[in-house]
C-alpha cells in the first residue's frame, strides 16, 4: 500500500516537473529561468553539505572539489560519447539525450562518491579537524590535477559540453536530495548520525560504528555534490577548474551556516535566498529594500528575551505601526518587480496587482504584530543601525560606481554579518519548517 | 568473565598503563581506585575499545577481544558509562535511551528494559521529553546509566559515577548500582570516592601511576592501613 502511494507520488512529481519544465521558459524571461536553475543547484549543494557538516558534525571544506570531480567525469562522458560515437553537429537529444544524461548523472554521483570514500576513510577515522585539512588539500589537488589534464581542456577549461540540464533534471535531483537526506536523518541511521555530532565518544560507547556513519554521510554528501557539478557543467556548457576553488566551497558553507547546521529547510531556503540575493544586489535600487526586509525577517525569527514593559505600551505600539509601514514599503516593490517578470501577471494584473500586494503584505505584517515584543526589539536593536548602514552603502555606491561587482560583494558580506549577529545559530537553527514552527511564530505573546 | 593481562597503554609517548592485569568474575562488582591520573579511566577505555593497548590482551568470556572495535564489544555486552556522563545534550531523554538500545533488534526486550530503567530512575520517566542537556548533573548521571542499561549490558563499565554530585545523590546512585548487580549485571566500577566504592564492591584493585599495587576483597582493602591513609582519609 505504502509502496503504491509512494509510486503515485513519484509519478505526480515527475509529471509536475515535466509540465513546469515545458512551461517555465514561456512564463518567465531567460534571466529568471537561469536564476531558478542556479538556485536548484545551490540547494543540492547546501543540503548535501548540511548532511556532512550539520547533521554529522564533521567539517568538510572541499565540497567544490567533489563537484568538480562529478562535473568533469560526466562532461567527459557526454562529450566523448557525442564526438566519438554519435558524431553529429549536435549532441543527441530527445529520449536518447535523456538516457545519456541520466547515465552521466550516475557517473557523476559514482565518481564523486568513490573520491569521497578515498578521502573520507583515512581522515574520518580520526577525530577532530583532520577532515577539514584533508578536504581543503583535496580540493586544491583536484583543481591542480584538472589544470593538467588535456583531454578535459586543462587550464583553458572544458568547453563545448552538450546542453542537457534543464528545470526537470535540476529539480528532480533537488527533490531526490532533499527526500533522501530527510529520510536518512529521520531513520535510525539518522539518530546515529546526530549522536556522532552530539558526542562522538558517547556514540562510540553506545555501540555506534562512528567511522562507518561518518563515511556514509560523507560519501552521500560528496555524491550529491558531484551530481550538482554535472548539472552545472551541462547547463553552462563549459567547466573551468578555477570555478571549483576553495571559494566555491566557502560559498556553500555560508549557505549551510546561514540556514542552520542541521536544518534541511534552512539549507533549501538560504540556498534560494543567497542565489536570488546575489542577483538582486546587481540592482542598486533594491539594496535598501533588501536590507529592511532582511533585518525584519531575522528580527521576527529571533526568540524574544525581553518581555514587554506595560508602562511603555503606547510608544511601543507606535513603534510597531511604524515598523509595519516600513516593512510594507520595503517589501512591496520587491514582490512587485518579481511578479512583473511573469509575463502573464504583467499583462493582466499589473495595475490592480500593485495595490493588492501592498494590502497583502500589510496583512501579513500585522499577523505577527501579536508578538509586539519582537517588533519592539527589532526596532531598538536593528532599525537605526540598518538605516545608517543603508545610507552609507548607497552613498558609497556612488564612489564605487565603476567597480560594481566588488561593491556587490561588500554589501553581501555586510548582510551576512548582520544576519549572523542576529542569528548565530542560523536562520532555522536545527528546526524544520513544520506546522509547529508556524504556530510558534504566530503564537500570541504569552505571560 | 573479564580477564585482562599485562596491558600496556600509551598516549603518544606517555605510558599510562604498565603491565596491568586484573579479572572480573561473573556477577561481581569490582572497583578500581586510585589518585588522579593513576590510569583508571585509561583501563576502562581500553576494555571498551576506545583505546588500543600496545601490548597485553583482553579476554571476555574466553574470547580474545583485544583488537575488536568498540561497537562490536557493545554487541557482546560490554557497555561503558563514560566519564563525565556525556549524554547527547540536544536530544530528549527518551531519544537518549533509545540510542542506548541502538545495537539491539529485539523490540519486546527493549520495551521491557525501558520499563526497568524507569523503575530504577522514575525521574527519567517524568522528564522523558526534556532535552538531556537541561537535566541536572545527577539526573544526567542517571540518564547515562539508564542509557547504558538499555544496551542490556552483561559487563557494565562505570567511570566515576559520583563525580560532582551531592552526597545524597551519590548514595542513590550507589544504591542503584547494587540493584543493577542484583539483576545479574557484572560491574567494573572506577571511583575516586573509595569509601563508597569499596562498601558496595566485592573486590578492589588499587592503581598507582599506571600499575596495580594492591588488590583483594573489598573488606580487606578497607581495613588496609595504606589504603586507609591514602584513599579513605586516614
Ligand atoms: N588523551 C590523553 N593524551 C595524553 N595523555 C593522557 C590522555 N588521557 C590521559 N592521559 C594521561 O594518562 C594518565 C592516566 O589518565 P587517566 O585518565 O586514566 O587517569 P584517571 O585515573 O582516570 O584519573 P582521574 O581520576 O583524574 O580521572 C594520566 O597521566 C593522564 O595525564
Ligand atoms: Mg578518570
Amino acid at each position: 500500500m505504502k509502496r503504491l502511494i509512494n509510486l503515485i507520488l513519484l509519478l505526480l512529481t515527475v509529471t509536475a516537473l515535466l509540465i513546469l519544465n515545458a512551461w517555465l521558459p514561456r512564463w518567465l524571461n531567460p534571466y529568471i529561468n537561469q536564476i531558478i536553475i542556479m538556485a536548484g543547484i545551490n540547494i543540492i549543494l547546501a543540503v548535501s553539505l548540511n548532511l556532512i557538516n550539520g547533521f554529522t558534525g564533521q567539517f568538510s571544506i572541499g565540497h567544490a572539489g567533489f563537484m568538480a570531480v562529478g562535473g568533469y567525469a560526466s562532461a567527459a562522458f557526454t562529450y566523448y560519447l557525442w564526438k566519438l560515437h554519435f558524431k553529429g553537429a549536435h549532441a543527441p537529444g530527445g529520449m536518447t539525450g535523456y538516457a545519456i544524461f541520466f547515465a552521466a548523472l550516475l557517473i557523476a554521483a559514482l565518481s564523486a562518491a568513490v573520491m569521497g570514500f578515498l578521502v573520507g576513510v583515512p581522515s574520518l577515522r580520526l577525530r577532530g579537524d583532520y577532515l577539514a585539512i584533508v578536504t581543503l588539500g583535496f580540493g586544491e589537488i583536484i583543481v591542480a590535477l584538472i589544470n593538467n589534464i588535456e583531454v578535459v581542456g586543462g587550464s583553458r577549461g572544458f568547453t563545448d559540453i552538450p546542453f542537457y540540464t534543464n528545470f526537470f533534471w535540476v529539480y528532480l535531483v533537488v527533490v531526490a536530495t532533499v527526500l533522501m537526506t530527510r529520510n536518512l536523518v529521520q531513520s535510525a541511521h539518522g539518530r546515529a548520525l546526530i549522536a556522532v555530532r552530539e558526542d562522538e565518544i558517547a556514540a562510540d560507547a553506545m555501540g555506534i560504528n562512528t567511522t562507518r556513519y561518518k563515511v556514509l554521510a560523507f560519501v552521500i554528501g560528496s555524491a550529491c555534490a558531484g551530481v550538482a557539478g554535472a548539472l552545472q557543467g551541462h547547463y553552462n556548457l563549459s567547466l573551468h577548474p578555477s570555478a571549483f576553488k576553495f571559494l566555491k566551497s566557502v560559498e556553500v558553507i555560508i549557505m549551510v551556516v546561514l540556514g542552520g547546521m542541521g536544518s534541511i529547510t534552512g539549507s533549501v531556503l538560504t540556498a534560494i535566498f543567497v542565489t536570488v540575493l546575489l542577483e538582486l544586489l546587481r540592482f542598486p535600487v533594491w539594496v535598501a529594500c533588501i536590507f529592511f526586509a532582511l533585518i525584519l525577517a531575522t528580527a521576527i525569527l529571533s526568540r524574544p528575551r525581553v518581555p514587554l514593559i506595560k508602562e511603555q505600551l503606547v510608544p511601543q505600539i507606535l513603534v510597531c505601526v511604524g515598523a509595519t509601514l516600513l516593512l510594507v514599503f520595503a517589501l512591496a516593490p520587491i514582490v512587485h518587480s518579481a511578479l512583473l517578470q511573469v509575463a502573464w501577471f504583467k499583462a493582466h494584473w499589473a495595475p490592480i496587482g500593485t495595490r493588492l500586494i501592498f494590502v497583502g503584505i500589510a496583512a501579513a505584517a500585522v499577523l505577527p504584530m501579536k508578538r509586539l515584543d519582537v517588533w519592539t526589539r527589532f526596532l531598538f536593536k536593528n532599525f537605526i543601525y540598518a538605516l545608517v548602514l543603508t545610507c552609507v552603502l548607497l552613498f558609497a555606491r556612488k564612489w564605487f560606481n565603476d567597480n560594481a561587482a566588488g561593491f556587490r560583494m561588500i554589501i553581501y558580506s555586510a548582510l551576512l554579518v548582520i544576519l549572523m549577529l542576529n542569528r548565530p545559530q542560523g536562520l532555522f537553527g536545527k528546526a524544520e519548517l513544520s506546522a509547529a514552527t508556524w504556530r510558534r511564530l504566530f503564537k500570541p505573546l504569552a505571560r | 568473565m573479564l580477564e585482562i593481562s599485562r596491558l600496556d597503554v600509551y598516549y603518544g609517548v606517555i605510558r599510562a598503563l604498565h603491565s596491568v592485569s586484573l579479572h572480573v568474575g561473573k556477577g561481581e562488582i569490582v572497583t578500581l581506585i586510585g589518585a588522579n591520573g593513576a590510569g583508571k579511566s585509561t583501563t576502562l577505555r581500553t576494555v571498551s575499545g576506545l583505546l588500543r593497548p600496545l601490548a597485553g590482551e583482553i579476554l571476555f568470556e574466553g574470547e580474545d577481544i583485544t583488537d575488536m572495535p568498540p561497537h562490536r564489544r557493545v554487541a557482546l555486552g560490554i557497555v561503558q558509562v563514560p566519564e563525565g556522563r556525556r549524554v547527547f545534550p540536544q536530544m530528549s531523554v527518551g531519544e537518549n535511551l533509545d540510542l542506548g538500545a541502538y545495537a539491539r533488534k529485539d523490540k519486546a526486550g527493549i520495551k521491557q528494559d525501558l520499563e526497568r530503567v524507569f523503575s530504577l530512575f522514575p525521574i527519567l520517566a517524568e522528564r522523558r521529553k526534556q532535552a538531556a542537556g537541561t537535566l541536572s548533573g545527577g539526573q544526567q548521571q542517571m540518564l547515562a546509566i539508564g542509557r547504558a542499561l538499555m544496551a542490556r549490558p552483561r559487563l557494565l563499565l562505570m567511570d566515576e559515577p559520583s563525580l560532582g554530585l551531592a552526597p545524597l545523590i551519590v548514595k542513590d546512585i550507589f544504591h542503584v548500582i547494587a540493584e543493577i548487580r542484583k539483576q545479574g549485571v557484572t560491574v567494573l566500577l572506577v571511583e575516586q570516592n573509595a569509601h563508597m566504592a569499596l562498601s558496595i564492591a566485592d573486590r578492589g584493585y588499587v592503581l598507582e601511576t599506571g600499575r596495580v599495587t594492591l588488590s583483594g576483597p573489598a573488606k580487606e582493602l578497607m581495613a588496609n592501613e595504606e589504603v586507609k591513609k591514602a584513599y579513605l582519609g586516614g
